[in-house]
């Protein structure tokens, strides 16, 4: 786990906000010179505390309805991630994850119309040790669907921890 | 919901800034074939039309400690209940995302938290509060990879 001291804290934040945020307006609001933002997000990236950044667009405004949430049980002896990466491969899926509880693993889907879902839960029923899939459709459409990252998580430093959401 | 009508260059501006929202107008411009000016106006449009919502940064989880994402999906709630949960749901850490769905489940909840513990209370809290029924799964990777988005697929679909 990253030790960060309070210029990154402050920097993660700032971008939490709004990922575009020029270099010079971060310069700006803490006090620190432009370059030194700069060399810091670097060193972010470098060490992958920092990932990346996307933009957050509503598929809605281009055709689409919705997401389905698709919950699969494999069979027992069922490769997981050789089934995982088959799912990847449909067209609209566009997260799959590997999960431990009541299913073992949750594939969302974005939704264009009913005929063009029906189709790809048939198809994933009849994948290879695909036992059983639940389904369930959302109509939100805000894309990636992290929207409440930076309305819920301000970063903050507490006491006993070295940062905390 | 109206919809908007985006092109081709539209298309690949998207995808472009969806891997990295930082990529600089001047190297949108060359590699979309378009002048800079033509790229901040296309993109002007983009957010005045609704497409383009905001940006996010994606940061990795487990190295600022929260090492266990998960979700909660809940059956059967009832119609007096889900203003409850919204309000409580609201104010409780961790959650990064969270809604209404039908079919099998009523309601989706992602979070991410540091410890199994904070899950486990999270359940319970939820459980104490109103009548349903509560199912959670664990993910395996410690966050999901937002930056490889199939969008291109997604769009070409």
């Amino acid at each position: 786990m990253a030790n960060l001291d309070e210029v990154n804290l402050n920097i993660i934040s700032l971008l939490s906000k709004d990922a575009q945020t020029p270099f010079y307006k971060i310069a700006e609001q803490l006090g620190i010179s432009p370059r030194t933002v700069e060399l810091r997000f670097r060193k972010l990236v470098e060490k992958r505390i920092i990932i990346g950044s996307t933009i957050r667009i509503d598929i809605g405004k281009i055709g689409f309805v919705g997401k389905s949430y698709i919950h699969i049980t494999t069979s027992q002896d069922a490769n997981k991630s050789l089934l995982n990466e088959q799912l990847k491969k449909i067209n609209g899926i566009f997260l799959t994850v590997e999960i431990i509880g009541n299913y073992d693993i949750l594939a969302l889907l974005a939704v264009k119309d009913l005929a063009s879902t029906f189709k790809v839960i048939e198809h994933i029923r009849k994948l290879p040790n695909v036992e059983k899939v639940d389904v369930s459709f959302v109509n939100d459409t805000i894309y990636p669907m992290s929207r409440w990252v930076n309305k819920q998580m301000p970063l903050k430093r507490t006491r006993n921890q070295r940062c905390s959401f | 919901m109206e919809k908007v009508k985006i092109d081709s260059i539209d298309a690949k501006l998207i995808s472009l800034l969806l891997k990295d929202a930082r990529t600089k107008t001047k190297d949108l411009a060359q590699v979309c074939g378009i002048s800079s000016t033509a790229v901040g106006n296309r993109l002007a449009k983009l957010k005045s039309k609704g497409v383009i919502t905001g940006s996010a940064l994606v940061v990795s989880m487990s190295e600022i400690g929260y090492m266990f994402p998960a979700s909660i999906s809940i059956e059967s709630i009832k119609q007096e209940d889900s203003k409850k949960i919204i309000s409580f749901i609201e104010k409780s850490s961790g959650i990064f995302y969270f809604s209404f769905s039908f079919g099998k489940y009523d309601m989706q909840i992602f979070l991410i938290s540091r410890t199994t513990n904070d899950i486990q209370n999270l359940k319970k809290l939820i459980m104490n509060r109103m009548h349903c029924r509560i199912s959670v799964d664990l993910w395996e990777t410690l966050f999901p990879n937002f930056e490889n988005i199939m969008i291109d697929g997604a769009l070409n679909g």
